[in-house]
């Protein structure tokens, strides 16, 4: 199994927890592996489930005389 | 004073002024139709006006059939001819031989000659198109500050998910300052490298006013962008150069922001989708080695069989302790964000084994230990209870032969 989680990037959690779905549907694992694959693949989903989210709202434009960016604000309406 | 023996003999005079005259005989004027009718006999009655000013004008059906167009309300057109004054009526009008759309021919033959010489040189080749991020965390937008098109894009975005960074970076859509200011903005995300995907949009307007987006500069910078881009100008008939180059046209800026909230909604599901199929795989793994067992256990003539079964029940049992602890953690996760997926894993969380008296026996390596045999004296040992876990060392160690055959 591959190293700290966290140092994944989202697509490689992804990829690992898809495989390990597809060993424990295989059912070739003994029992203890079967316990590994599925602590690890828990962990997987959170951390993945974690990655999707950490992304807070902000709205900003870019001030081009300054070069930074400053916040906007857009009301909220119907589409 | 002249004296005009009748009301004829004056409109006639006007006709004779107007027919000598230099400037009114033989003239083009450029215009907005504001009404258009074609009479019975196939002659069109229409009126051409700009902001101030209207002319009524006729175009007999002779004239007529060489126009290659259907003049329509609002288009603007250019027409040649002369002024007439209709006695009957008396009535000044345009007495109109031809009829064009205004500027369309010119700007349409420059757009035809851009597209076909950057077609050859491949901006718009497929291959070269890249795939949109499978998780965009920071949009980046080029367009308007002001109107309605980004409060579109950030109120679609809203409305999908509350997970999104928005990056405006406001320029010009329509005149002379749209095609350097959208491929200035395509360039500083390019360079600053700070989003992971470039919306360019433009609300919907007339051919004129979205040609802007029919530039080289921005075509090249579009092609060059390692980030991808999706173009959104105009409504859905509405296609610019910009449009063949981007990675991805959308068909309305709306369009465009669910085209990327859609690529994370299919992340979310399939994360989802995983952390259930991997619940379903670790149970239908577990009912099946159990059911094994179980056939084993229940057969008393299969005396080592039994043996062995046994054990490996406890083996399952410590594991389902083991799974226990993974789950609730997980359930305490779920919990905290109100998952409501929640009764599911309680049903299929098999607890009270460690309450029931069981406690569960951990090596160095984590692993289970399944056998007396695997540990000695001195050895660091884990035990799990129902109510927590203690560290031990091993003292003595004592072998059954029996069970272990």
């Amino acid at each position: 199994m591959a190293g700290k989680i966290d140092k994944l990037s989202y697509e490689e959690a992804l990829e690992e927890l898809k495989q390990i779905v597809a060993r424990l549907n295989e059912g070739k694992v003994t029992l203890d592996e079967s316990l590994q694959l599925y602590k690890r693949g828990n962990e997987l989903a959170a951390y993945c489930d974690k990655k999707l989210r950490e992304v807070t709202q902000k709205i900003s434009q870019v001030n081009k005389a300054t070069g930074g960016e400053d916040p906007l604000n857009i009301e909220d309406s119907d589409v | 004073m002249v004296e005009f023996k009748s009301v004829s003999q004056l409109d006639n005079y006007i006709k004779s002024y107007l027919t000598g005259s230099e400037y009114l005989s033989d003239f083009s004027v450029t215009g907005e139709i504001s009404q258009y009718t074609v009479s019975s006999r196939g002659h069109a009655y229409f009126t051409i006006k700009d902001p101030d000013s209207v002319m009524p004008c006729v175009m007999f059906s002779r004239y007529l059939a060489y126009t290659s167009f259907t003049p329509t309300i609002g288009m603007k057109i250019t027409v040649t001819g002369c002024m007439d004054f209709y006695a009957p009526g008396g009535k000044l009008q345009m007495q109109v031989l031809t009829m064009k759309e205004a500027g369309k021919g010119d700007l349409h033959e420059q757009y035809k000659q851009l597209f076909e010489r950057l077609s050859k040189e491949g901006l718009f080749a497929p291959e070269h198109k890249k795939p949109l991020p499978v998780l965009p965390r920071r949009i980046g937008v080029v367009t308007s500050a002001s109107g309605r098109v980004i409060s579109d894009i950030v109120n679609t975005l809203r409305k999908r998910n509350p997970y999104f960074d928005l990056l405006l970076y406001p320029a010009s859509v329509q005149g002379e300052n749209c095609p350097p200011e959208i491929t200035a903005g395509v360039r500083y995300f390019n360079e600053k490298k700070n989003v992971d995907v470039i919306i360019v949009a433009r609300g919907g307007g007339s051919y004129e006013d979205l040609f802007g987006f029919n530039d080289e500069s921005i075509a090249r910078a579009v092609y060059e962008c390692g980030i991808p881009v999706i173009s959104a100008i105009g409504h859905e008939p509405d296609y610019t150069i910009i449009d063949y180059v981007a990675d991805l046209r959308a068909a309305t800026p709306t369009a465009a922001a669910e085209q990327v909230m859609a690529s994370y909604d299919d992340q979310k599901n399939m994360v989802d989708n995983l952390a259930l199929s991997l619940d379903i795989a670790v149970n239908q793994y577990l009912t099946a080695k159990r059911n094994v067992l179980d056939m084993f256990a229940n057969h008393k003539a299969l005396h080592t069989p039994a043996f062995y079964a046994q054990q490996q029940l406890l083996v399952v049992d410590k594991l389902k302790t083991a799974m226990n602890t993974a789950m609730e953690a997980k359930v305490t996760r779920l919990k905290s964000e109100q998952e409501t997926v929640m009764g599911r894993l309680e049903s299929l969380n098999p607890t009270n084994v460690l309450k029931r008296g069981y406690s569960y026996v951990s090596g160095a390596d984590g692993k289970a230990v399944e056998s007396a045999a695997s540990l000695k004296k001195g050895d660091v040992i884990g035990i799990v209870f129902a109510d927590g876990a203690a560290t031990g060392t091993i003292t003595d160690t004592s072998f059954d032969d029996r069970r272990s055959s």
